[in-house]
């Protein structure tokens, strides 16, 4: 599997840089046990689309300053980003990821807990070496990912979710990620004030509109590809735009109610729900509504002047509208 | 006006406004006690009294009326389609170890005519219309009843139930009164076979079977096959009224649990509105105080509340006293709400008014019903348990080492407090029950065994800085507690549960992850250097584990000395950090830095052999124990005996434990012996002192618990 998404990233010295990101990570969690090795590893030898190093380096580039240890940070972001798939694949019972085994199927749903516990400290050590601003930024981000991950839960099966608290949850378990680079490139390339904003409102938006497309293609998407079971979330209590959407909506509103409220909800009753929320214009909703943060994401980096970096921005925030899977 | 003029105005006669009005009474004082009825009179109860509750009746010398009731043991708690489970009162606490099942009719004509006995004035059949306010309106001075007559008093206590029509006018009372909660009961007789446990019901569908309502059903034994039977319902449904859901209830008991094939009702169904929305700082305004009920006070699992009406009522007249020989003016009663707060905080607020958010407990209640780590003994201590059971996890958690301690006590006592008091600000909105684990520390009189002490031992000097050792320590204990939340995560035993939804495995993990991203907040927020420390210790002790477990399950081949290797990475790590993290902050020489954190090593290793190996020995103990059950003490396979256990071949029978045990503690006392050597050169009398005392806590402790 490519290490980056080649599709969208135009710049090639970038990209060549983002390959050295594995070596970092390897040579900071290598250990003389060879298996432990193995297992803390795992995730990070499957490569993936490093899209949040890739937007730390992009970030870094609307400064004007450059020094090849920036990597060391991008490495660190990624890290942050690989623990926190150890932890979300036990809570999911993901049995794989990028077509591999999980850790947790592998090892075990206390290895996997304990491995994630272990690449974030490691994180949090690589920084701490780097500079205590970006370390405390960092850990900022990563309380708001926990909060917004522990306030949907807590939601879980509240039918009077305000959509605009579902914003704020998303915003912070999945937008932090992705904010959290933007921030922190251009922070460390010394790019102005109005950069660094712009940035962070670039990532922010395209945090948001990347998980709203990926609670569409939870309730509409192909399992085959997602890898996951249509509308498992709404067994699970966890309700997305489109969810809301339908059950504020007066012709669906009522029956999708009972429906959700079943106590052990069968294929037919998630089947039916997702009907109610097709047809309550729900799924249309929130990718309007995608499509609007998109928009935003670009606007806030209009500004910047044109090139590689900008281009890969923009066709970033296009690639992520186009997603099905 | 002189003959209306009182010392203290009470609204209502149950539990709260009798307790109250005596204890008041008792001290002198001219108490006005006014009720709507005339006693003695029924009341729609569970009429469970739990062992708090009957300790308070016999700190205030009233227990021995009670001696004819029903006494019990404990609580059953049985949840649908996942068994039952008794949790008993444990033995270690104060006299009485009982609770008590009295009905209400007898129950309130006792308090009530001992009130009276002890001069309390009595108005029967009195209905309360108003407050009266002072001429700027802003201070309560009496009440008007609706024969528009006035009393005056320093102070109106409110114990008029969860309907409180004076929380109400105060504006204290945040339930819209269409949204009550109702609970409905019925005594029964000619049942077989009833413990002495209160039993739980949990959960209660609808009519159509498919839903859970937010509410639970009681069995209460009242002796003689006779029990107290009802249902509380937390919130108005649409399609189900009170009613309904009890017929169901009853008729569900008779067919599927042949202890009540054959009951029957005695009299009538009695029933009564009830309210959920206790909020400390709505407990109290200038010249008011509410009780019991009328503050909300009513466990949303289990329906519980006498035990908090007598609690309240008793704190009430605590502040009253305090204001009146303070000669105060009773206008900042703020004290009783800081007072509710730290004795309640986490045990209301977990189910609260939200139907929401009860599922969201129910979820994980249900989901973690036989699990023993130490996390979801506390939801459940917090969600259904009376006080006074599941205490288990406070005395595993905090062993009391004040008799090791010579110096610095106070200021120790007063840094763990805000220490605390860091963690309650940064958990008790969002995670109450955790605050509630935090709180269990804090009202223990002695000094809590935990990380913190070790890093502020170690940080004291004549400069340091106290702040920022109370920060350090926030941030580790924080780190600590999302260790505890980690360990709660267990594996999948089949390909069903597998694939199934696990609440604790998600709850475990998120707050665990919260936890320890709070943690490495405040750290980062200081030098580097503290954030590079905490996370290598952290980054070890998750090696350690994780190495461990998988020795653990390849077996043979792991020798003592490997374990103790691995040990020291796992666990002893955790006291080294403390320990560097206070020797940093103070700017101790790399060399004194060194010893101690060689010694805590030594000594951490120690701790946890013993801490191991008595758990180990006592893996059954644990109140409601049964087979599949998951032990708090978590991984007992990872221990010490375990190893000796296996090397000696498991299918031993005659595996002497006991010897076995010895044999682990013999390694803690090696560990002990080398962390002595640690600090024999140490420059500073009063920490060795302290760290020696320390040492000889761990051989008292092996002495006493393996």
């Amino acid at each position: 599997m490519a290490a980056t998404n080649s599709e969208w990233l135009t710049c090639g010295l970038t990209k060549a840089r983002l390959l050295s990101i594995d070596d970092i990570l390897a040579f900071q969690i290598d250990s003389a046990d060879r298996e432990f090795s193995q297992l803390v590893l795992h995730t990070v030898k499957l490569g993936g689309k490093k899209l949040r190093p890739t937007l730390f380096m992009l970030a870094v580039k609307t400064g004007d300053y450059y020094e090849k240890d920036l990597l060391f940070p991008a490495a660190a972001v990624e890290l942050i980003h690989i623990a926190s798939l150890h932890h979300d694949d036990v809570m999911d019972r993901a049995e794989t990821r990028r077509n591999e085994a999980s850790v947790n199927a592998r090892w075990g749903n206390v290895n996997a807990t304990y491995s994630g516990n272990y690449l974030f400290s490691k994180a949090i050590s690589m920084l701490s070496d780097y500079n205590q601003e970006i370390n405390q930024i960092t850990c900022q981000y990563v309380a708001d990912l926990c909060l917004g991950q522990l306030k949907e839960a807590e939601n879980a099966y509240n039918l009077q979710l305000p959509v605009d608290d579902h914003l704020l949850h998303i915003r912070q378990k999945t937008g932090s990620l992705f904010e959290l680079p933007c921030k922190l490139g251009a922070i460390l390339s010394n790019a102005d004030r109005y950069t660094v904003d712009a940035m962070v409102s670039y990532g922010q938006s395209l945090g948001i509109a990347f998980q709203l497309i990926d609670d569409i293609l939870d309730l509409k998407g192909d399992p085959v590809k997602t890898g996951k079971e249509i509308g498992k979330d709404l067994r699970e209590g966890v309700y997305s735009y489109a969810t809301l959407h339908a059950l504020n909506y007066p012709a669906t509103q009522a029956e999708l109610r009972q429906l959700l409220l079943i106590e052990d909800m069968k294929r037919e009753h998630i089947d039916r729900a997702i009907e109610l929320i097709k047809s309550s214009g729900g799924i249309a909703r929130a990718r309007e509504q995608a499509e609007a943060y998109i928009t935003e994401a670009t606007s806030a980096i209009a500004f910047l002047s044109e090139g590689t970096t900008k281009q890969s921005l923009l066709n970033l925030a296009a690639f992520i509208l186009s997603r099905d899977h | 006006m002189e003959n209306n003029s009182y010392d203290a105005i009470i609204v209502g006669s149950g539990p709260a406004g009798s307790i109250a009005a005596l204890c008041i009474t008792r001290l002198g004082y001219r108490v006005l006690l006014i009720d709507k009825s005339d006693f003695p009179r029924d009341k729609s109860c569970g009429d469970g009294l739990t062992r708090t509750s009957a300790r308070l009746l016999h700190t205030l010398g009233l227990l021995e009326h009670f001696s004819a009731y029903q006494k019990t043991g404990g609580v059953r708690v049985l949840v649908q389609d996942e068994g039952e489970r008794n949790f008993e009162y444990p033995g270690y606490l104060a006299e009485p170890g009982y609770g008590l099942v009295v009905p209400r009719m007898q129950l309130d004509q006792i308090l009530h005519r001992k009130a009276l006995e002890a001069g309390a004035e009595f108005k029967g059949k009195t209905i309360f219309d108003s407050l009266l306010y002072n001429a700027a309106g802003t201070q309560v001075t009496g009440i008007r009843i609706s024969t528009r007559e006035e009393f005056f008093a320093d102070i109106v206590i409110a114990a008029d139930g969860a309907a409180s029509k004076i929380a109400y006018q105060a504006s204290l009372a945040s339930t819209p009164r269409n949204k009550l909660g109702f609970g409905i009961r019925g005594y029964y007789e000619n049942i077989e076979g009833l413990t002495d446990k209160l039993e739980i019901h949990l959960p209660i569908l609808d009519s159509s079977n498919k839903y859970v309502l937010p509410s639970y059903g009681w069995v209460f034994p009242m002796g003689n096959g006779k029990a107290n039977i009802g249902v509380g319902l937390i919130e108005k449904t649409e399609t189900d009224n009170i009613q309904t859901v009890m017929d169901m209830f009853v008729e569900k008991l008779k067919r599927t649990d042949n202890r009540f094939a054959a009951m029957q009702i005695q009299g009538k169904l009695f029933g009564a509105p009830m309210r959920f929305d206790f909020n400390p700082y709505h407990t109290f305004a200038p010249g008011l105080m509410l009780t019991g009920d009328a503050a909300g006070m009513i466990s949303p699992f289990t329906g519980e509340g006498i035990g908090y009406a007598i609690e309240t009522g008793t704190l009430a007249s605590e502040i009253y006293l305090e204001q009146k020989r303070g000669g105060r003016d009773f206008a900042d009663l703020s004290d009783y709400g800081r007072l509710l707060a730290s004795r309640y905080q986490g045990y209301f607020e977990t189910g609260n008014t939200s139907v929401n958010r009860y599922h969201l407990v129910w979820k994980i209640l249900k989901g973690t019903f036989q699990n023993d780590k130490p996390l979801f003994s506390a939801i459940r201590q917090s969600a259904v348990f009376p006080e006074g059971i599941g205490e288990n996890f406070t005395q595993y958690y905090f062993d009391d080492v004040s008799a090791y301690i010579n110096h610095n006590r106070h200021q120790l006592k007063t840094d763990l407090l805000a220490v605390n008091e860091n963690l309650i600000k940064l958990t008790r909105q969002d995670w109450p029950f955790l605050s509630r684990m935090f709180t269990a520390a804090q009202t223990s009189s002695g000094i809590p065994f935990r990380p913190s002490l070790f890093l502020l031992l170690s940080g004291y000097s004549a400069r340091s800085d106290r702040n920022k050792l109370v920060r350090l320590a926030t941030s580790l204990e924080l780190g600590f507690i999302s260790s505890i939340c980690h360990d709660s995560v267990i594996e999948s035993r089949n390909d069903s549960e597998r694939s199934a939804f696990n609440w604790g495995n998600m709850i475990s993990i998120l707050v665990g992850d919260f936890l320890l991203s709070k943690s490495f907040e405040m750290i980062t927020s200081m030098e580097s250097v503290y954030a590079k420390i905490i996370s290598e210790a952290i980054a070890t002790s998750n090696t350690g584990l994780i190495l461990m477990k998988r020795k653990a399950e390849t077996g043979a081949a792991f020798s003592i000395a490997e374990y103790l290797a691995i040990l020291h990475q796992k666990n002893s790590n955790t006291f080294a950090l403390c320990v560097q993290l206070g020797s940093v902050a103070r700017n101790a020489t790399v060399s004194e830095t060194n010893a101690l954190t060689a010694f805590a090593r030594h000594f951490g290793a120690a701790y946890f052999l013993v801490e191991d190996t008595a758990n180990y020995l006592h893996r059954n103990d644990t109140p409601g124990a049964n087979p599949d059950s998951i032990s708090y003490t978590g991984n007992p396979e990872l221990s010490l005996m375990h190893l000796l256990l296996m090397q000696q071949g498991q299918s031993e029978v005659n595996v002497n434990e006991a010897l076995l045990a010895r044999r682990c503690c013999g390694y803690a006392n090696d560990e002990i012996q080398q962390a002595l050597t640690q600090i024999e050169s140490l420059d500073n009398p009063e920490l060795k002192e302290m760290l020696i005392n320390l040492c000889k806590f761990i051989s008292i402790k092996a002495h006493a618990d393996v």
